[in-house]
């Protein structure tokens, strides 16, 4: 555990170094929306304010995108644990990294510890719009419920991050299935619209991601959008989905890890 | 020419090797996109969608040849294997249009399953033979586009960390969901010097009209400004691989 904060501590160190990095990490979220935004901005005579309001109980549309990647910034950036251990698979560096007096979950939990680190960072700019422009109108007992609930979708995130790096070690192209599921979220998830918009078979794939629930949640919680299921069914289903990710990820992991060592893990 | 196809043929292969891959490339652009396409169709404006539509997927083209190109050296940078680039009988710019071949054909593919599966969400682009023209076309311009941000990159290593934000702010400058008409004027200035802004003007004519005509200006305009970046990006793919003999720094990131 201590090793593993060390760890992280040195890459949050090693990243300090380079400025430009946070440059571009800081403006990512706001231009992934932005496009969004300016559909929104530009068509006033679209139906866009309409189906929001109808569909979501809520005209700030900004307010409801910024809250949304904010939530991802959390969510997806644990598995970039994953492109961590690929990079040192694609540098020569693996096999040393397993010598090291640091066992797989540690180098997990410090590339997350890390990860969790700067994304708080690189999240300020999203928050501080949020709050200028008087998006959110929330108590503190909201807030701390908000942050519970994302705790939560932190958990299930750490499961697809331990069924990933299983992947990873035994089959080496993990990465590629981050890559996809990271790129296939926001609009899975829920993070631009409410997935009732989605063509029907992805509406179905969406329920069975705790991170739609987690994020309508949030949501309810700050900017007291409607949500999918009533509150006490909702909060059931997201806890329930969280634990059982956790649960397969780390069974999956161990599984996968063994028969990767057995394997080898030369070569990428 | 032969040894480009040569480094064409070998990246093909190695990326056969991995199955992973060709799923993700499949899949990834329709869900990149897919919030821009699905936002525009909230609005019920029916020929929205399908703008959208095409200025998101040439937008993904700049993505590809940004990664392909324009992030070309990092790959090898990082693994070590520049140097042997270097090395090898094959200047760096015919390097980079292998690269520049490889990121076409994969762009071919991917467009294939992006409309595929628009069209299975019901958002049915007609398209037309001088769309698929455009399409090559792109490929050539955006290709010259990337070279001068591949040597940016080989100059300045760390621009690279800005290649996502960078594509972004073409994207959005480009107008890839909405016309840069309704831009400000001095946003209009930094659009105009984009050439992404008058492929998908001049992909959303196509679609709209089903012919070329009507915009022969914005085609030598978009022909003078691409080969522009692609004497600037090769100045400076000189000038940083001279920089970079002198300080010894090929094996340096």
């Amino acid at each position: 555990m201590v090793r593993s904060l060390y760890l992280a501590k040195a890459s949050f160190l090693s990243a300090k170094r380079y400025r430009i990095d946070w440059y571009g990490a800081f403006l990512t979220p706001l231009l992934t929306i932005m496009p969004v935004v300016l559909l929104y901005y530009f068509g006033t005579e679209s139906g866009l304010v309409r189906f929001f309001y109808g569909a979501t109980n809520t005209k700030n549309i900004i307010g409801y995108l910024l809250l949304g990647a904010a939530y991802w910034n959390y969510v997806e950036v644990l598995w970039g644990s994953v492109f961590a251990l690929r990079y040192y698979m694609r540098i020569g560096q693996l096999e040393e990294l397993f010598i090291m007096p640091v066992s797989s979950i540690g180098y997990i939990l410090s590339w997350s510890v890390f990860g969790l680190v700067k994304v708080t960072v690189e999240s300020v700019p999203i928050i501080v719009l949020a709050v200028l422009l008087n998006l959110m109108t929330f108590n503190l007992v909201e807030f701390a419920l908000a942050a519970g609930v994302v705790i939560l979708s932190i958990i299930a995130s750490f499961g697809l991050v331990f069924l990933f790096f299983g992947i990873t070690l035994r089959f080496k192209e993990g990465d590629e299935l981050v890559s996809l599921l990271g790129n296939a979220a926001p609009l899975i998830g829920g993070m631009f619209f409410p997935v009732s918009v989605l063509p029907k078979g992805l509406e179905y794939f969406a329920y069975a991601f705790p991170f739609t629930w987690g994020l309508d949640l949030s949501r309810h919680f700050l900017m007291s959008t409607n949500t999918l299921l009533d509150l006490e069914k909702e909060s059931i289903v997201l806890l329930a989905l969280s634990f059982l990710y956790l649960g397969l990820g780390a069974i999956s992991f161990k599984i996968l890890q063994n028969r990767a060592r057995r394997k080898g893990f030369q070569g990428f | 020419m032969r040894k480009i196809l040569h480094l064409v043929l070998k990246e093909m292969k190695i990326r056969l090797k991995y199955r992973f891959v060709w799923v993700n490339m499949a899949l990834t652009p329709f869900f990149i996109i897919g919030p821009y396409v699905f936002s525009s169709r909230i609005a019920d404006v029916n020929s929205l969608a399908e703008n959208v539509l095409i200025g998101a997927l040439l937008w993904y083209w700049l993505n590809q040849y940004f990664f392909g190109v324009g992030d070309g050296f990092t790959e090898e940078r990082e693994e070590g294997a520049l140097i042997s680039v270097v090395l090898a009988p094959i200047s760096l710019l015919a390097f980079l249009f292998s690269k520049a071949a490889d990121t076409f054909l994969m762009n071919l593919y991917i467009t294939f399953f992006t409309l595929l599966f628009f069209y299975l969400s019901g958002i049915k682009l007609e398209i037309h033979l001088y769309f698929l023209l455009l399409l090559a076309v792109s490929g050539v311009y955006i290709t010259f586009f990337s070279i001068f941000f591949a040597a940016l990159s080989l100059w300045k290593k760390r621009i690279r960390s800005i290649n996502s934000t960078a594509q972004f702010f073409f994207g959005v400058l480009s107008g890839m969901v909405n016309p840069v008409e309704n831009f400000p004027s001095y946003v209009r200035l930094i659009s105009y010097m984009i050439p992404l802004t008058y492929l998908i003007s001049i992909g959303r004519s196509i679609i709209k009209n089903g012919n070329m005509s009507g915009f022969v200006p914005q085609l030598l305009i978009l022909t003078g400004l691409s080969f522009a970046y692609l004497i600037l990006g090769v100045w400076l793919l000189k000038k940083a691989e001279n920089e970079i003999r002198k300080k010894g720094e090929w094996e340096s990131w």
